[in-house]
């Protein structure tokens, strides 16, 4: 029975269970949702240090004998996720205290996102797909409530509908492909799955529809739309949502089917289509304002990167990536909630001042994080960054992720100066100080990335399946002097206010920012299925029409029959005498034959 | 053992006469009651062939006995959950009316309604089962006719000549059906043992007439043109018991035929097709449609079109699927004509262009909106799920990738229902100024039809089980 | 079989009854007291059917006078006439203007009825149809001058009919002396005799004109909504089904071996005539004209068993005539006092749901029940009907039969819409007096009843249609 401890680590849910029972206590909502995530975390821990490699299953249905059961399993891959998971919950529940300081409302939020966080620790134990898409759609439909929090808003509903309608045909994709494994293998747990041999058809159809499911969630290419959008939504949310939950659900999904991949051949469209949203997701973050959505984009290039380690088959870098990436994002996205919360100002060119003196505590963890997003050792970011950069398998793929390691240095600086810039009306941009519940974690959250590097060592020992890479010097080297050079340049370019904003009609602000047209191409899309939709309304009309002048022609004969019905007796003797003859001929004929 | 059928339609008629001689302030009271009895007693079948893995049977009388027709009534796991499915509309439909919205000849018909659905899904012959078809469409006519907005008229009309059309085929069906069977019989379980011994034109005619007849009711493409009228003029309780359970006479009925009919195998290729055309258009037609309700008909139109791509697989999971389905679909369908039914109260329009902010005016009734959304799409957890689940393994195993593609007119829906949301219940204030706000009994109705959705999603192995044995 | 005295003497009394009712008509008439005629004629006529049931029930067989036959078929007419004759009569005592010559007529009616029903003879079968036809006619004039023209197409009409008729018989007379109906030997038709097979073209033509088949049913609309409609619901329901019953007695007992010859002629009648009259039902605006070709439409349902020629096929013939007889009668009878208070149309009929519950719910339920919907006794019928031919293997008789059913629901749903439309509510409420209610409760009850327990009357139906086949 204690193999079903893992189940437990959903305690948020109970947590969630309690608040919307507990309805109109918009006080406790809060405190009951964070007790709730460090339950999870201790039993987590517990979890992750003596349950590894366990699995519990019961029977949740059963089918022409075979049975479809709610799995639990905690190889190394599920305990690491659980790891992150555990540990960013409740640091974001803490922010959450100061960030969402409203009287009302405080209950709608503690239990949505209590919901949203069990549903990743529901997907991080998964053992089977079963109970990994129960997880999957109640990520999906959580993140659709969350990013629509604040519905009243104007753009809000309509960025929460983005994501739902992207997410959904994941959702429908792994389905889909659910369906067609148990029809081919009679079986949906993960583990016996990867240990089948040999690929058919079926496994790649399978393989290729959870592949777009993964995209879906992870925002890529040519689903990438929703994530910048879906800043819309609270930050501690986007905060989660962007660290260890949602988008990291698609990376690991095609990690822990990294095995099936490789036997189906099928690593090269991860590859091309990681590559494909890595130079997206920078050039877009080169050229947006917004404060988090420079950071969203800022994401998908992390997700696209560890794509592409999956695409090389490079495990290790692809988790080591996914594990530091957990921190540094969850940092900077607080960090700029803090901003906005201090200051009111999403934009970063209309945001100034922003240095030791607002906020020292603040500063420097912003800074962490910055430093080690853009890679420099010895964060985390840089041995991210390094493995994903050593396993490239060709030259030209090489400098391709050098040249995107090199922007992403740019506009990660980019983002650091153009609010630290002095205000020219000698510092009336004021802040209001930013609350403690809100830089405690934020804190940890620093400590944790200072740390994070440790990952490079920590995870073999961990998990002895994934072969470490070596770091040899020419490629720290390489590196490090392009971030630096990054550094440099966004210096010069925007420290001075030498670069204004981007104006949204030049042609520079076109070509960077409309990530190859994917946006128009849906509009059309939407546009073509609305024309479509009209054309069918008017044939179902037709068809009406048609049937009701089918009904219509016996309303006509009727009409015309009428006319025999003339009420002269003349007729009706006719007529009389015409049935006569008509049944004599009806008798010859019939003797006749 | 209890006369559980007994109890059903005692209560049932009774209701049906107190609600006639009463007064109108009683109507309600009478309504909730005589269906809170149905919904136990069904429970109580469930719960009975969940623990013993028999069939609830009930024989009263000869009705005509020159043709062994007897009236008698049975459980079968098939109707089991058929009749799951109408005693929780059932009550809450009357629930839901609320004590002002209910009139005598609306609790009379709705109990009458209650009374043929409940005796066509456990009928255990085809006579039995015709005669409670025609009840069901007679009293659903007058529940258009009766109680429906401005444009009833001509939609009962055109529901009852559709209606009556397909029981004019059904009619001959059965005829030949008796006529084609070795010992003549109207019996269903003697037609489906026995069903392959008829000569193979017999079983064409009757395949093809059975086919159009539950068609017309289910409705699937090009046949369909009853029902969004039908739907749309309704009542909202009457919307609720057409499309939840009325459209399930067909669903079922399909069911029967394809297991009565072996000759159906032949066809299921061509019949996965009309399915899958149907899906579609009913959800591109969907899309131009600016009624509240006439949406939501199009979508129940896309479901029915889902559970006969589970009939057309032949597989006995692509049936099971059908079968749960079915059940899905009558609940998620009737929470979301109600729900439409209490915005149309909020904004005295079904307009989607009027509604604005629903959300502001009643939380209840936009989150009862997405929820019965998550169950059309097939959201695990809800009774939608387990339904696409097997229904498309079903698919699939009879058709390959092919039995997959009705999924694409899921994901449209979703798309468009989504849309729906973000347009009209969560955008704008407008819903703050309602002046009507859904009544405490329509909650009540949401919350009845909300518990099973989940009950049945989460503890699918209940009824699966039913199904199964 | 020799019937036992217990059973000749209610025969005898049944038809004692009947010359009581007769007289008494006839009595009432001399005196124009219409109260005293209508206070003894209506229990007589409840007598009178009780008697001619427990006949029936007895089901003995006996032959009076060597032209009457009081044989289950007969009898269970005559049980049926009777009921429905009772019927007519207590719509007639409010809503007739000259009751008592009504009374006179009527009971000249019945005999005729009777004679029709029990009749073992050509002479007395045509005998009794004259004699109905024009005990109608003045029935019809008796009420009015606005009525002469109805009577006058009646009649002219009626009287080529019935020469028709009588040509028949003499063509029949040199092959068969005695005119009796049953061990008539004739000789194939194939032999040459065409003076047979034209005395059978002239047997259906004539029966066809009081069956009102097309194409010989053009008067009926005119007629029907001419006439005073206590008589239009005894026109649709007795007489037309006299001439059922009559050609029944013809084709079955006299000319049974020529089934073969005769079957695919009722085929095609029945066929032209279900269409005729639902396709000119649909273009109908008064109501009464509107059940003047519903009830078109249903004497083609019932010539389905005929065409059928079978035992079976004449069972389901028996019960549609007993459950139109029932239906088309409640059905008028509300007509009858709707059209008193001068609603006439459709358009008049908006909003009746709501003015009278009454008027509601039975007409809806009369309707339901001609357009055949379940559990009600028109349902019964047709199911028997359609699954006779299909047993015969008419499949296409019984699919355009089913089609033309489905069809009708077209009209009647127009009337009940209209019924239950909101439009004319407000002119105020409608209270129906005790003749009407009782007459419409008696149909009622017998369509709904029956509907729901359809046993007895089958079985009623299969004794009579058995020992039809049987003389």
């Amino acid at each position: 029975m204690l193999q079903a401890l893992p189940l437990l680590s959903v305690a948020p849910l109970i947590a969630a269970a309690l608040i919307i029972l507990a309805i109109h206590r918009d006080r406790a909502a809060k405190y009951i949702a964070l007790a709730g995530s460090v339950l999870s975390l201790i039993i987590i821990t517990v979890v992750a240090l003596y349950y590894v490699g366990g699995t519990y299953r019961v029977s949740w249905f059963s089918l022409q004998g075979y049975s479809f059961n709610i799995t639990t399993s905690v190889l190394p891959l599920n305990a690491l996720l659980l790891a992150l998971v555990g540990i960013v919950t409740p640091l974001i529940f803490l922010y959450s205290f100061g960030y969402m300081d409203t009287k009302s409302e405080q209950s709608r939020y503690y239990f949505e996102i209590s919901l949203f966080a069990a549903a990743m620790m529901l997907f991080a134990i998964s053992g089977n797909f079963i109970t990994m898409f129960i997880a999957w759609e109640m990520l999906g439909i959580t993140s659709y409530l969350l990013i629509g929090f604040w519905y009243a808003k104007k753009v809000v509903p309509d960025a929460a509908r983005k994501a739902i309608s992207t997410i959904i045909i994941g959702d429908i994709l792994f389905l889909a492909a659910i369906i067609v494994l148990w029809s081919a293998y009679r079986t949906l747990n993960i583990s016996a799955l990867l240990s089948i041999a040999g690929s058919t058809v079926y496994l790649k159809v399978a393989l290729a529809f959870i592949l777009v499911a993964a995209f879906t969630k992870s925002a890529q290419f040519p689903f990438n739309e929703w994530l910048s959008d879906a800043m819309e939504g609270p930050t501690p949310v986007s905060a989660f949502l962007h660290s260890s939950t949602m988008v990291k659900a698609g990376v690991f999904l095609v990690a822990i089917l990294l095995p099936l991949y490789v036997k189906a051949g099928m690593l090269m469209p991860i590859l091309a289509i990681g590559l494909i949203t890595a130079i997206i997701a920078v050039m877009n973050a080169l050229s947006e304002h917004h404060i988090k959505k420079i950071l969203a984009y800022s994401t998908m290039e992390d997700l696209a990167l560890m794509f592409i380690a999956l695409g090389f088959n490079a495990i290790f870098a692809a988790m080591l990536l996914f594990v530091v990436q957990t921190f540094y994002k969850a940092l900077l996205f607080m960090s700029a909630g803090s901003i906005m919360k201090a200051t009111g100002e999403e934009n970063i060119y209309k945001t100034y001042n922003f240095g030791f003196k607002t906020n020292k505590l603040l500063y420097i963890s912003t800074i962490i994080g910055v430093l080690s997003l853009a890679g420099i050792f010895p964060l985390g970011g840089f041995f991210g960054k390094l493995g994903i950069d050593t396993s490239a398998s060709s030259m030209y793929i090489y400098v391709a992720l050098v040249a995107i390691d090199f922007l992403s240095s740019v506009y990660i600086f980019r983002w650091l100066y153009l609010p630290s810039r002095k205000d020219s009306y000698l510092s009336s941009f004021g802040y209001r100080t930013v609350p403690r519940s809100m830089l405690a974690p934020i804190a940890i959250l620093a400590v944790l990335v200072l740390a994070s590097g440790l990952a490079y060592f920590m995870l073999p020992m961990y998990y002895a399946a994934m072969p470490k890479f070596s770091i040899g010097i020419i490629d720290p080297l390489i590196e490090t002097a392009l971030v630096l050079a990054g550094l440099g340049i966004a210096y010069i370019l925007y420290s001075r206010g030498r670069a204004t904003h981007v104006d949204a009609s030049s042609m520079e602000y076109k070509l960077l920012h409309n990530s190859f047209f994917i946006n128009a191409f849906y509009v059309y899309l939407l546009k073509g299925i609305e024309l479509l939709g009209e054309g069918f309304d008017a044939l179902n009309d037709a068809i009406n029409s048609v049937i009701n002048g089918g009904a219509y022609s016996f309303i006509l004969l009727g009409n015309a029959l009428k006319r025999i019905e003339n009420g002269s007796i003349n007729t009706y003797a006719i007529a009389f005498a015409a049935g006569i003859v008509f049944l004599v001929i009806v008798f010859a004929m019939n003797l006749i034959k | 053992m209890i006369p559980e059928f007994s109890i059903i339609f005692a209560a049932l008629a009774l209701g049906i006469v107190l609600a006639a001689l009463l007064e109108k302030r009683f109507s309600y009271y009478i309504g909730i009651a005589a269906t809170a009895i149905v919904l136990v007693v069904v429970l109580l079948i469930v719960a009975y062939e969940y623990v013993f893995g028999a069939s609830v049977m009930a024989q009263t009388y000869a009705y005509i006995p020159q043709f062994g027709v007897h009236v008698s009534f049975i459980a079968t796991p098939i109707s089991t959950v058929l009749l799951t499915m109408t005693a929780v509309v059932l009550f809450a439909a009357a629930l839901s009316s609320g004590k002002n919205g209910t009139s005598k000849g609306a609790t009379v018909l709705m109990l009458l309604f209650g009374l043929a659905a409940i005796g066509l899904f456990s009928s255990s012959n085809l006579i039995l089962f015709f005669i409670f078809w025609d009840v069901g469409v007679v009293a659903t006519f007058f529940m258009i006719s009766y109680m429906g907005s401005a444009n009833r008229r001509s939609a009962a009309l055109k529901f009852l000549v559709y209606s009556l059309g397909a029981s004019a085929a059904l009619l001959l069906g059965i005829i030949l059906i008796y006529f084609g069977t070795p010992v003549h019989s109207f019996n269903i379980a003697y037609i489906i043992s026995h069903g392959s011994l008829m000569p193979i034109g017999v079983q064409e005619s009757i395949f093809v007439l059975l086919f159009v007849a539950f068609m017309i009711k289910m409705p699937i493409f090009p046949l369909h043109s009853w029902m969004a009228d039908a739907y749309t003029e309704s009542s909202t309780q009457g919307s609720m018991l057409i499309s939840g359970v009325l459209s399930k006479f067909g669903a079922y009925g399909m069911l029967l035929l394809f297991l009565m009919m072996p000759i159906a195998a032949k066809y299921s290729t061509y019949i996965l097709a009309l399915a899958a055309i149907s899906a579609f258009y009913a959800v591109l037609v969907a899309i131009n449609q600016s009624d509240m309700k006439r949406l939501i008909s199009y979508i129940s139109m896309l479901d029915m079109s889902i559970i006969l791509v589970g009939i057309a697989s032949i597989t006995v999971i692509g049936r099971e699927g059908s079968i749960y389905g079915m059940l899905a679909h009558g609940l998620g369908i009737a929470l979301l004509f109600l729900v439409a039914g209490s915005i149309e109260g909020m904004f005295g329009s079904r307009s989607i262009k009027f509604i604005r902010g629903v959300v502001e005016g009643s939380a209840s009734a936009a989150y009862s909106f997405m929820l019965g959304i998550f169950s059309l799409t097939g959201v695990p957890l809800t009774v939608g799920f387990i339904a696409d689940l097997l229904i498309f393994i079903g698919a699939f195993s009879a058709f390959g990738l092919y039995g997959l593609i009705p999924l694409g007119a899921i994901l449209l829906a979703g798309g468009l229902l989504y849309l729906i949301v973000s347009r009209s219940i969560v955008n704008g204030r407008n819903g703050a100024e309602a002046p009507y706000l859904p009544t405490a009994s329509q909650k009540a109705g949401y919350a009845v039809l909300l518990l099973f959705i989940f009950a049945f999603g989460m503890l699918p192995f209940i009824l699966l089980k039913i199904i199964g044995s | 079989m020799l019937a036992p005295n217990s059973d000749l003497m209610l025969v005898y009394a049944a038809f004692a009854v009947l010359a009581m009712f007769v007289a008494s008509g006839l009595a009432a008439a001399l005196h124009r007291r219409k109260n005293v005629a209508f206070l003894i004629g209506l229990p007589l006529l409840v007598i009178d059917t009780a008697l001619f049931l427990s006949v029936f029930a007895g089901g003995s067989s006996t032959t009076l006078l060597g032209i009457f036959g009081m044989y289950p078929f007969s009898t269970l007419f005559a049980a049926l006439f009777m009921a429905s004759g009772t019927l007519i009569y207590l719509i007639s005592y409010r809503y007739s203007n000259d009751f008592t010559g009504f009374s006179a007529l009527f009971g000249f009616m019945l005999v005729g009825v009777i004679g029709v029903a029990a009749s073992t003879s050509l002479v007395t079968t045509v005998v009794g149809i004259e004699l109905v036809a024009l005990s109608t006619v003045f029935m019809i004039i008796l009420d009015g001058k606005s009525r002469v023209e109805p009577a006058v197409k009646l009649f002219i009409l009626g009287a080529i009919a019935i020469s028709v008729l009588l040509f028949a018989v003499a063509m029949v007379f040199s092959y068969n002396p005695s005119l009796l109906l049953s061990g008539f030997t004739a000789p194939g038709l194939t032999t040459g005799s065409y003076i047979l097979t034209l005395a059978i073209i002239l047997f259906v033509a004539g029966f066809s004109f009081e069956a009102s088949l097309f194409p010989f049913n053009l008067w009926v609309p005119d007629v029907y909504q001419g006439a005073p409609t206590n008589i239009t619901a005894m026109l649709a329901g007795m007489n037309k089904k006299v001439a059922f019953v009559a050609i029944m007695t013809t084709f079955f007992v006299l000319l049974s071996k020529y089934s073969a010859t005769f079957s695919p002629i009722f085929e095609l009648l029945a066929i032209l005539t279900m269409f005729f009259g639902n396709i000119m039902a649909f273009v109908q605006k008064d109501v009464k004209r509107l059940f003047a070709y519903s009830s078109i439409s249903q004497a083609g349902y019932i010539l389905i068993g005929i065409a059928v020629a079978d035992s079976f096929g004449i069972e389901a013939s028996i019960v549609q005539i007993a459950a139109h007889m029932f239906m088309i009668i409640g059905a008028f009878s509300i007509v009858l006092w709707l059209e008193s208070r001068g609603l006439r149309s459709i358009d008049d009929y908006s909003g009746l749901g709501y003015r009278s519950k009454f008027a509601g719910i039975s007409l809806s339920i009369f309707m339901l029940s001609m357009a055949g919907v379940p559990p009600l006794l028109g349902f019964t019928g047709k199911l028997l009907l359609f699954s006779s031919a299909v047993d015969k293997g008419m499949l296409i008789l019984a699919g355009l039969g089913i089609l033309n059913s489905f069809m009708s629901i077209y009209y009647y749903g127009k009337v009940i819409g209209s019924m239950y439309s909101k439009k004319g509510v407000g002119s105020g409420k409608l209270f129906a007096n005790g003749y009407i209610i009782a007459a419409v409760a008696v149909c009622l009850a017998v369509v709904v009843l029956f509907g729901l327990y359809p046993g007895p009357i089958i079985h009623a139906a299969s004794e009579a249609s058995l020992s039809l086949f049987g003389m």
